[in-house]
């Protein structure tokens, strides 16, 4: 048998490539070139699925605001802003919700929406068999949808603060003429999350290629008229998307502090920044004997120079915090601002009787450059202040272990969305929040917190709530719960292009008012 | 030959099932928890203690890994991976949508490599010690030295952000994707890659052709007139490449663990990507998947190389 080894390697290597060809040269559509009705809007991770039951994840929810609706949001002034709901009413015993919704809207495939569509949803949501990440938040409450435009809630608990939990990217209302046949125990694995064919957003959604890029389309079906044609939103690096705003191939991106500088030198892109509801803060294990004392975390707050890192990591784009609460109603003016001051740092220190020859660990995961940049100096100011640290740079899966089994020393991390509504900070910080069972990863806890905090979410008047709010945003700021650094603005960079956007500080609700938006040109 | 071929997939067989042990044992064993991974630690509350119970029960989780491992391979040997604990789609469908982009970048690289190697190393193997052999030796370490993915980086600068000349990540643009779409994206990858390779495959070519422009039969040819060309075409270069098959075979998982890197670079959607991030969310279905679709990979070159070269040189019989 005589085979040609050249013809051989050649027509092998052109069938590799024929085959690879095969798929995405046919995948590409209409195709308008993406350029001149289209929006390119940057995500700054990949989008996985489109579900509100599932744990809420920042790409996901953005994409998601643009294509489905919910009773409310939050806006840019961090103000509750109606969608679905034209109004609400709270019940003087801070229980029962009732909402107003609009009439005569229509889902994207053009069924017409009700209250039945609303009270399928919250069913969903509050029912642990629907694979719902909610679920506790609605642990005894009930529904009820009295007619076609009023849906009410009515909790177990009086819960003034309760609106925060649905409003912002949360709990968007789910078509039940396409996902109620479906059995509430598969509803989760549905594939109408990874391709929805019906939507209240001003957008629909067209195909998610995945890990290159969402496209939605226009919902001609929108309560009213939409101003762009298409959006493709494109899981790029920073890096790239900042080149691309530069390029125009990008119009709207969320950017880091340390790449300020170069997009406010690029031609025609705006920058606007607005305080961010997280902040970035070093968890320590206070379940480790020498942490548990709140002088030794005093020390760490005074021995960083905190407003330093702002101005040089941020850009002066950001602010220092000292509570772990953000909810302006909840800090009162006379907070400790716990000043750089190392020689105090050094007394705490030494009071607390601190073994400076034992070394501390700072874990934190790597990859955000402000991030990244503070850790290292971090490690320098509680050098200088007698503390002897290394830094651990580790992957996600392996510090929420070391959260489990409380073997990390200092944790550095940031985010939270605790702007709205004081309550969303009590995870954080209450005794029966623990790590894995909430969100307090330090093991912090102080009773008094907890029933001061207890009392304000019972309280039905605004003013003795905020009072007992006050109350303990005080107690927590002189225990040091944390070892706050700083709020980061969320900063926002946008072509000239687009009009109509208006920058939220949460990155995750960014969205809101895309039904504004439109193209110049 | 076919009881050969016959024999070798028994045992390839064989070494897949231990491959699929070793990678879910190793999988299992590696820090945090997926379920964990999805939520963040403020939201745990949100769930109730039933979220974490609920959905490490269906994803199996609970079970010891023993029975996983049987469950797995039962639906394994259906054809049925799993599902991602992601996307929640089918893995084999996860995976299937990222060999193409990733075949039609090896693919053209290794096209790209060959026209490079083929003609620089007859070409230094013919003019050897010239000025074209050390220019093209040197030239050959060069590329083999640098990693690629710093040439990656160095290249979307250079050729993406100051020159403008191709697109600097992604294999389409959003709204387009026709083919010269796409091939605008793959100059870039395809050619990093295609270097990579380049210099190892010119230097077998080198090596294998002055072996053979000494032998014998050359001389013979010579004598019965065949003119240079002739000769160096029709005889020499034809054996000279027979040894290449194989090389080719060896090195298209090594051709694969270089595209892993380049996709990273360039945000190209494919299979090394895909595995970058399914690592990173412990999405244990996906990364099984994959792991075992480089074994199936490595394993089936390994055959085809020593099969095809049986069938292109007729010395070489297998039994």
């Amino acid at each position: 048998m005589t085979v040609r080894p050249l013809s051989l390697i050649v027509a092998g290597a052109l069938l590799l490539a024929a085959a690879g060809c095969a798929d995405p040269t046919n995948t590409g559509g209409g195709g308008d070139g993406g350029a001149k009705n289209a929006l390119n809007v940057y995500l700054y991770q990949k989008p996985k699925r489109f579900n509100p039951l599932d744990p809420p994840t920042g790409p996901d929810q953005q994409v998601m605001q643009l294509i489905f609706d919910n009773l409310l949001t939050v806006n840019d002034q961090s103000e509750y802003e109606p969608r679905l709901a034209e109004s609400w009413e709270i019940s003087k015993d801070a229980k029962s919700f009732t909402f107003r919704l609009r009439t005569g809207l229509k889902w994207s495939d053009g069924k017409p929406f009700g209250a039945k569509d609303v009270l399928f949803t919250y069913k969903l949501l509050a029912d642990p068999k629907s694979g719902s990440a909610m679920a506790g938040k609605f642990a005894g409450a009930s529904f009820a949808a009295p007619d076609e435009s009023t849906f009410v809630i009515t909790l177990a608990k009086p819960n003034i603060g309760f609106l925060s939990l649905i409003a912002g990217p949360f709990a968007f209302i789910l078509p039940e003429h396409v996902l109620g046949a479906v059995p509430v125990d598969a509803i989760a694995g549905n594939a109408f999350f990874n391709k929805p064919t019906a939507g209240l957003g001003p957008y629909t959604f067209v195909d998610y290629k995945t890990d290159q890029y969402v496209e939605l389309a226009a919902n001609p079906n929108y309560r009213k008229p939409v101003g762009i044609p298409k959006i493709f939103l494109k899981p790029v690096t920073s890096d790239v998307a900042t080149a691309q705003l530069g390029t125009g191939e990008m119009d709207l991106a969320q950017i880091s502090p340390t790449d300020l500088q170069s997009v406010r030198s690029l031609p025609g892109v705006t920058v606007a920044g607005k305080p961010s509801p997280g902040f970035l803060r070093i968890a320590v294990n206070q379940t480790e004997k020498r942490f548990a004392d709140p002088r030794v975390r005093q020390a760490m707050l005074h021995a960083i120079d905190r407003q330093s890192l702002v101005d040089k990591l941020l850009a002066g784009k950001g602010s220092v915090q000292n509570s772990s609460f953000v909810a302006a109603a909840a800090l009162p003016p006379d907070l400790n601002p716990y000043a750089y001051d190392v020689a105090a740092a050094k007394k705490l220190l030494a009071d607390a009787g601190w073994d400076a020859s034992k070394p501390v660990t700072l874990s934190w995961i790597p990859g955000q450059r402000d991030r990244d940049a503070a850790a290292t100096v971090i490690q320098g100011a509680l050098a200088a202040a007698g503390m002897n640290v290394t830094l651990k740079q580790v992957q996600a899966a392996e510090l929420l272990e070391s959260y489990e089994k409380r073997t990390f020393d200092l944790a550095l991390f940031g985010g939270g969305t605790y702007s709205v509504d004081p309550s969303s900070s009590n995870p954080i910080l209450r005794c029966d929040a623990f790590y894995p069972k909430g969100g307090n990863i330090p093991h912090f806890c102080d009773k008094e917190i907890d029933r001061l905090t207890g009392a304000a979410d019972a309280a039905t008047d605004p003013a003795e709530r905020s009072t007992l709010y006050r109350q303990a945003a005080k107690r927590e700021n002189e225990q040091a719960a944390y070892v706050w650094i700083y709020n980061p603005e969320a900063i926002w960079a946008y072509g000239s292009r687009l009009r109509g956007f208006k920058p939220s500080g949460d990155f995750t609700v960014g969205f809101w008012n895309a039904d504004e938006w439109s193209l110049a040109g | 030959m076919l009881t050969y071929v016959a024999r070798r997939l028994g045992v390839n067989v064989a070494v897949l099932l231990l491959i699929s042990i070793g990678v879910f044992l190793l999988v299992r064993a590696a820090p945090g928890d997926p379920v964990r991974m999805m939520v963040n630690p403020e939201q745990l509350a949100a769930g109730g203690p039933d979220f974490i119970a609920r959905k490490r029960a269906e994803l199996g989780l609970d079970d010891p890994v023993v029975v996983r491992y049987f469950i797995w391979l039962r639906d394994a040997l259906t054809g049925d991976l799993g599902y991602s604990f992601v996307s929640r789609r089918p893995v084999v469908a996860v995976l299937g949508e990222r060999i193409g982009p990733t075949v039609l970048l090896m693919g053209t690289a290794l096209l790209l490599g060959l026209l490079v190697a083929v003609p620089a190393g007859t070409l230094a193997a013919v003019r050897r010690n010239s000025a074209a052999d050390y220019v093209s030796a040197v030239v050959g370490l060069a590329v083999i030295s640098v990693p690629s993915f710093f040439l990656g980086i160095a290249a979307i600068y250079v050729f993406s952000l100051t020159l403008g000349w191709f697109p600097s990540s992604g294999m389409t643009t959003p709204g387009d994707g026709g083919g010269a779409d796409v091939l605008a994206h793959l100059v870039l990858p395809a050619a990093i890659l295609a270097l990579s390779i380049a210099g190892p495959f010119m230097r077998y070519v080198r090596g294998g052709l002055i072996a053979e422009l000494g032998a014998d039969y050359i001389r013979t040819a010579e004598a019965k007139g065949a003119g240079p060309p002739r000769v160096l075409l029709r005889h020499a270069l034809r054996n000279a490449l027979i040894p290449l098959i194989t090389i080719i075979m060896i090195y298209v998982p090594q051709l694969l663990a270089g595209a892993v890197a380049l996709e990273q670079v360039f945000a190209w959607p494919g299979m090394g990507q895909l595995a970058i991030s399914s690592i990173g969310q412990l999405d244990y279905p996906v990364v099984i998947g994959f792991a075992l679709f480089i074994a199936v990979l490595v394993l089936l070159c390994n055959l085809a190389a020593d099969v095809l070269y049986a069938l292109a040189d007729p010395r070489i019989s297998l039994r």
